[in-house]
């Protein structure tokens, strides 16, 4: 069971919230907004799902804290009216006291309200206060952390943090559940951004990273390394296709999405041919209908060779109308292929325009009644040389929308960096998936920055092995 | 944030019906915050095949939105985005609409979005975009998006300025009145003076604060009781409101001083030691005073009362700093927590602490709910606990107001047992609540001395509760306001049965003996007439009118089982309004039932007077005032003993005109209108000005009443 | 009286249990919350313990305060009976 944090943005990064029952550190430097996160992990908690929480404070007083979440809109004394919610003020050493008490304040406290979630700010006195044993902080945050499992409470344990670049790692990251870190750099000396990174978190998967964060009318607003907007439209279908490369396939949940659109964004030195390879091999195994749209420097004995490598023999495919091709070079094809190729060079980009929307469209639906998938691989650089960039911009959305309404899944090859920022980010934008390939040193590597279900990876390395599909991610 | 979501989906879906189109709301990250509501198919189509989302992502990221502006979501069809005024990067989208001529090439373009469905029938559904409605829908996009924007939060923003003042007033140490006056003319524009009038030792008033800009000159400025309109609050001790006052003659006050105020309201405030002051303020560049500013006047009037009664006590206790800081203290818990409970714990627990007796209780009445609360520390049972019930009752069901020496804290003596300090809370003389403190002695010096604390905190927690009534109300009001004004947008008609029905019931309820409550009631089911009552029902649950609006609407519909009898009074006049309005006035028309004879029989002659008045007003270009003193003129016309001199000097003086101003308008010597006044004082058995007018008022209105 | 004098701080007690119902606290704790002496302290949360103003629970160093509601009758009527609710 996963209990959802509050704030969207965390909650995908935590793949759904944190495990119920959990302790969680929170540990940030003053003014990261800590006591506001908190907060809104209670108040979303209260109002959202019906879950009653308490706020410990030791240090603020209660009123102070109604009025600074005021501004936020959350109206916390109607919470305490309507016993869903307590704003605790109260001195640690009292706190602790009861807290061990048998039917002591905090039980009386969790019980009256139904308690489902806590937040303590913030354990960081802890440290100073010798416990009835004589020990130091140590063990009664062990102590703390046990109580609150016993009770079944999701908690969040704030921790003040003055640097944060402590060598060792601390006692409070080893007891708790799971880590939650905010920060506040400096950036370009001009202005401040507050990170967030998850470093630790038992029982969930995490999307790594530091996170940017904002603080916004309306509580914390945590946008994700790569946001994404969430193509409902895709999501919805929930069809997964593979991508012939399983590690791949994992990071992605399953696959590709049916219907969706992918960017592979390489830089030039980088070698995607296995990557194409292995997926444009995937889909004609599962018996898709191929549209392909090569560049001017990948020739199709290149692509018959490539596919060779992966036991298909796409002269045969052609023949049978499987696959097809758009041609902007008017460059030889074998015989037996004239079905199968468009030529479209020398065409101005209205005609061009006509031709993919009453052509291809059509081909699409004929295809489409009989049941028959499309996957379409597609080389944007050709596009934006034959085309121009004005054109690229005016139809990639429109191209897209038109894929989506088909099912048709699409795998556009392109180099960001070389189509330019604005074009790029449009073209980020637009797209539901991207996966970015790149050489650094001597190594390449892949990172999945956007997908439809909002699945982000860490940078992997690209191992080549000898086997199909001649890669695999490390 | 968004507060009435209801209220809101009411309106997109009127807004939807009415223009055929669809329609929704996105925020600042372009998510869609309120649903689609509408039946254009064809924009339904786009927004659930995902064609709109690229759209609405890059006009929210990309556009700076401050105007109303159509977009083509395809080439020739378009949709229209309005930014929702006050909530940055909230937007209505409504659509869509098409070019005529581009019809085939939508068609063509829409074609791959429909698996099966008639495209043709979809397009001939779509309204057409045409340079004549464009701008039709400009406006109407920009009027629900201001509707939608009254609706989104943040519209008390009056009654937390209000609070804010408050909050202001009790927290300063040395009283500064002149900045609270220009802390209000600086948050209300529809007033650009104010200004405050105390007594002086010799009797006579003077402008002691005075604030905008040419009203410095009357800074200082001395009248006297009945002299010019100032003077005449004095004498009334009413609140007044003057309109288009430079036609009047009582003008000559302000002209003299050089300052032209083209409207003017005045009230009465009631200090502490008994004197009067009065609060002014009006415009120099507006004749009329709207309700709104009206109600605007009287929530200052109501601070300035707590201004100037907080300073009073600080001057009487400059010596007890303790207590001083201590009231500063509870004020400003007070005015910090408009809400009955908490104020009913602030009460009870200080006067519990500072009696230090064996009980406190605080009874607190809800004007809406028509119930009371009862909250109490210490023992209340037995002996005390029927006291108590005693207290609230003869508090509470004195029938007329209670006189003023009852609205202060006293002492009781019980018999067989300790004093008891009663502390009633009341506003503008309705008493809103009762504190009543047991104290463990019979009456002594002691406690008497709490007694002037407790009243100014009794003052204080009564402009309170006051305050946090208002904030309940306030939601409520502005909901009935949008709806009222959504009336205007959708049905004209109706629109005009609603004002006119309000119009003549406001009128005709003024006669009658009916409560309040009732009356803003009626007149509330009158202007949402057009509603059905289990909509209203259903949107102000705790609210009186939806039963007005339900019986009433049997009363129209000739519902013959219907059995309206004494208790639905309030649904008989709505009838009788709202079919007097649908009949454009004609009388004969008005709804007759058999057992609403009699009201019915009142109300036609209400129209009948009212008539009359209408007929004579235009022989009289000028209103009320003039009426007003045609009846004082003729009172003092037809005084059998004073001269005829003596008559116009009299009149002078009732017009508020000081001697130097009525020697001026008679041409006659200052010393000759002394002479003259002293007769006039003689004759008319007065012994000064003051008494000699209301004299004059007294004959005039029993002259009236025993015609 | 002596109580006269106590008055500010009294009010000053009250108020910060009024304003923050849920604060649990020690005399010394309030000592530093409210930058107040212990001994100016004591009567008063002693007088308004005794009249049911707060509530005291344990004792020694540990005896912490809190605010305690007044009884409430949400429905008050001149006939009914005056059992809080």
């Amino acid at each position: 069971m996963k209990v959802s944090t509050g704030i969207r943005g965390l909650d995908k990064v935590l793949d759904g919230g944190i495990p119920q029952g959990s302790a969680i550190v929170l540990e940030g430097a003053p003014g990261t907004g800590k006591t506001t996160l908190g907060m809104q992990f209670l108040y979303k908690g209260i109002v959202d799902h019906n879950e009653p929480g308490i706020f410990f404070t030791f240090e603020e007083f209660p009123d102070q804290i109604y009025e600074d979440m005021e501004s936020y809109g959350w109206d916390l004394k109607d919470l305490e009216r309507k016993n869903r919610l307590r704003v605790i003020g109260i001195s640690p050493d009292i706190f602790l006291d009861q807290m061990t008490s048998k039917d002591g304040l905090f039980e009386q406290l969790v019980r009256e309200i139904d308690c489902r979630r806590i937040v303590i700010d913030s354990i960081s006195l802890f440290e100073y206060l010798p416990d009835k044993t004589g020990e130091n902080g140590r063990s009664l945050l062990y102590t703390l952390r046990n109580i609150v499992r016993k009770f079944g409470l999701t908690s969040l344990f704030i921790q003040e943090l003055s640097s944060l670049d402590r060598r060792k790692i601390p006692f409070e990251h080893f007891i708790a559940d799971g880590v939650i870190r905010l920060s506040l750099k400096e950036h370009m000396n001009i202005f401040r951004k507050r990170t967030l990174e998850v470093t630790k978190m038992r029982g969930t998967k995490i999307n790594e990273g530091e996170h940017i964060y904002q603080i916004t009318d309306k509580g914390i607003y945590l946008l994700l390394a790569s946001q994404i907007v969430t193509d409902k439209y895709i999501s919805d279908q929930n069809e997964k296709i593979k991508t012939g490369i399983p590690e791949l396939d994992n990071l992605l949940g399953g696959g590709m999405a049916k219907g969706a659109v992918y960017m592979l964004d390489t830089n030039s030195k980088a070698n995607y041919r296995h990557i194409v390879g292995a997926i444009y091999a995937e889909r004609v195994k599962a018996g898709n209908r191929i549209l392909s749209l090569l560049s001017s420097t990948q020739t199709v004995t290149e692509l018959k060779a490539l596919m060779d490598l992966y036991g298909i023999d796409i002269d045969q495919l052609a023949r049978e109308k499987r696959l097809y091709f758009i041609e902007h070079y008017n460059r030889p094809f074998p015989a037996g292929w004239e079905g199968s190729v468009f030529h479209v060079q020398g065409m101005e980009n209205k005609d061009y325009d006509r031709f993919l929307w009453e052509k291809c469209k059509g081909l699409v639906k004929e295809c489409k009644e009989n049941h028959k998938d499309w996957f379409a691989y597609y080389d944007l650089s050709t596009i934006f040389n034959e085309r121009g960039a004005e054109y690229v911009l005016r139809s990639f959305a429109k191209e897209t929308a038109f894929a989506r309404s088909f099912g048709m899944t699409v795998l556009v090859l392109c180099n960001f960096k070389e189509v330019g920022e604005q074009a790029a980010s449009f073209l980020e934008r637009t797209s539901n998936g991207v996966f970015k390939t790149w050489v650094d040193g001597s190594y390449q590597y892949l990172q999945v920055t956007k997908s439809p279900d909002g699945q982000i990876s860490k940078p992997y390395l690209l191992e080549s092995i000898g086997q199909k599909p001649y890669i695999r991610l490390v | 944030m968004i507060q009435s979501f209801d209220l809101i989906e009411e309106l997109q879906e009127m807004y939807a019906s009415q223009y055929g189109l669809t329609n929704f709301i996105t925020d600042e990250s372009g998510d869609i915050i309120m649903l689609a509501k509408g039946h254009n198919a064809l924009f339904n189509l786009l927004l659930e095949r995902g064609a709109v989302n690229e759209i609405i992502e890059t006009v929210t990221k990309e556009f700076e939105l401050s105007k109303t502006f159509f977009i083509d979501i395809l080439p020739g069809v378009y949709a229209c985005i309005a930014p929702v005024e006050g909530h940055p990067g909230y937007l209505l989208w409504s659509g869509v609409k098409m070019e005529p001529s581009s019809r085939d090439m939508i068609k063509n373009k829409i074609d791959h979005l429909i698996d099966d469905g008639d495209i043709d029938s979809i397009l001939s559904q779509t309204p057409l975009f045409t340079l004549e409605n464009k701008k039709e829908w400009l406006l109407s996009a920009k009027k629900a998006a201001k509707m939608i924007s009254r609706l989104i939060g943040g519209g008390d923003s009056l009654f937390s300025e209000h609070l804010k003042v408050l909050q202001e007033a009790v927290k300063t140490e040395e009283g500064d009145v002149s900045r609270f006056l220009y802390s209000f003319l600086e948050k209300n524009s529809g007033i650009d003076f104010l200004g405050i009038c105390e007594q002086r030792n010799d009797d006579l008033y003077e402008v002691s604060h005075a604030a905008g800009e040419e009203a410095k000159r009357i800074q200082g400025a001395s009248f006297s009781p009945g002299e010019s309109f100032l003077g005449r609050v004095l004498l009334t001790g009413e609140q007044a409101f003057w309109e288009e006052i430079e036609k009047d003659p009582k003008y000559t006050f302000f002209q003299h001083y050089h300052f032209y105020p083209k409207s003017l309201f005045c009230f009465p405030i009631q200090l502490r030691d008994g004197n009067l002051s009065l609060f002014f303020g009006g415009s120099r560049t507006s004749e009329v005073i709207t309700d709104t500013v009206k109600d605007l006047d009287r929530n200052m009037a109501m601070l300035l009362e707590v201004v100037l009664s907080a300073e009073s006590l600080r001057k009487e206790n400059s010596g007890h700093l303790s207590r001083q800081s201590a009231l500063a203290d509870i004020s400003m818990m007070l005015v910090s927590a408009p809400d009955l409970k908490k104020i009913s714990y602030i009460l009870v627990d200080i006067s519990m602490s500072l009696v230090k007796g064996p009980f406190s209780a605080v009874m607190l009445k809800d004007s809406q709910k028509q119930k009371m609360m009862l909250v109490s520390r210490g023992d209340i049972k037995g002996e005390k606990g029927s006291y108590l019930k005693r207290a609230a009752k003869d508090y509470f069901t004195a029938t007329s107001d209670l006189p003023p020496d009852r609205l202060v804290p006293s002492m009781k003596k019980l018999e067989g047992s300790s004093a008891i300090i009663e502390c009633p809370l009341y506003f503008r003389g309705e008493l809103l609540g009762l504190i009543c403190t047991g104290t463990n002695s019979p009456v002594d010096q002691e406690t008497e001395e709490l007694l002037p604390f407790l009243q100014t905190l009794s003052l204080i927690a009564g402009v309170t509760l006051q305050l946090a009534g208002e904030g309940q109300e306030n939601m409520m009001e502005r909901k009935i306001e949008v709806l009222h004004s959504s009336i205007k947008e959708f049905d004209a008609e109706a629109y005009r049965i609603a004002e006119e029905s309000v119009k003549i019931a406001r009128e005709f309820t003024a006669e009658l003996d009916i409560s309040k409550p009732l009356i803003k009631n009626i007149l509330i089911a009158c202007k949402l007439h057009c509603f059905s009552h289990e909509y209203l029902a259903e949107m102000f649950p705790e609210a009186e009118f939806p039963k007005i609006v339900k019986d009433g609407t049997r009363v129209l519909a000739e519902d013959a089982a219907f059995k309206n009898e004494e208790q639905g009074i309030g649904s008989q006049i709505f009838a009788l309004a709202v079919s007097y309005a649908k009949n454009e006035g004609d009388m004969e028309a008005v709804i007759a039932r058999p057992y609403m004879k009699r009201i019915r029989q009142e109300f036609l002659s209400h129209l009948e007077d009212s008539k009359v008045v209408e007929q004579e007003l235009p022989l009289e270009p000028e209103s009320s005032h003039t009426m007003e003193s045609k009846s004082v003129e003729s009172t003092i016309k037809n005084h059998k003993n004073l001269s005829s001199r003596e008559k116009e000097v009299l009149d002078l003086v009732i017009q508020g005109l000081n001697n130097k101003e009525i020697a001026r308008e008679l041409f006659i010597s200052e010393h000759t209108v002394k002479n003259h006044l002293t007769k006039i004082f003689q004759k008319l058995d007065v012994p000064d000005r003051t008494q000699a007018i209301s004299k004059v008022y007294q004959l005039t209105y029993n002259g009236s009443a025993n015609p | 009286m002596v109580k006269r004098e106590h008055l500010s701080l009294e009010m000053e007690c009250l108020t910060l249990f009024q304003s923050n119902p849920y604060l649990f606290e020690t005399i010394q704790g309030l000592e530093k919350r409210l930058g107040r002496k212990m001994s100016d302290l004591e009567p008063i949360l002693e007088s308004l313990t005794a009249q049911g103003i707060l509530q005291r629970t344990g004792e020694g160093a540990m005896a912490y305060f809190r605010y305690k509601e007044p009884a409430v009758i949400a429905e008050f009527s001149f006939t009914s009976e005056l059992e809080p609710l």
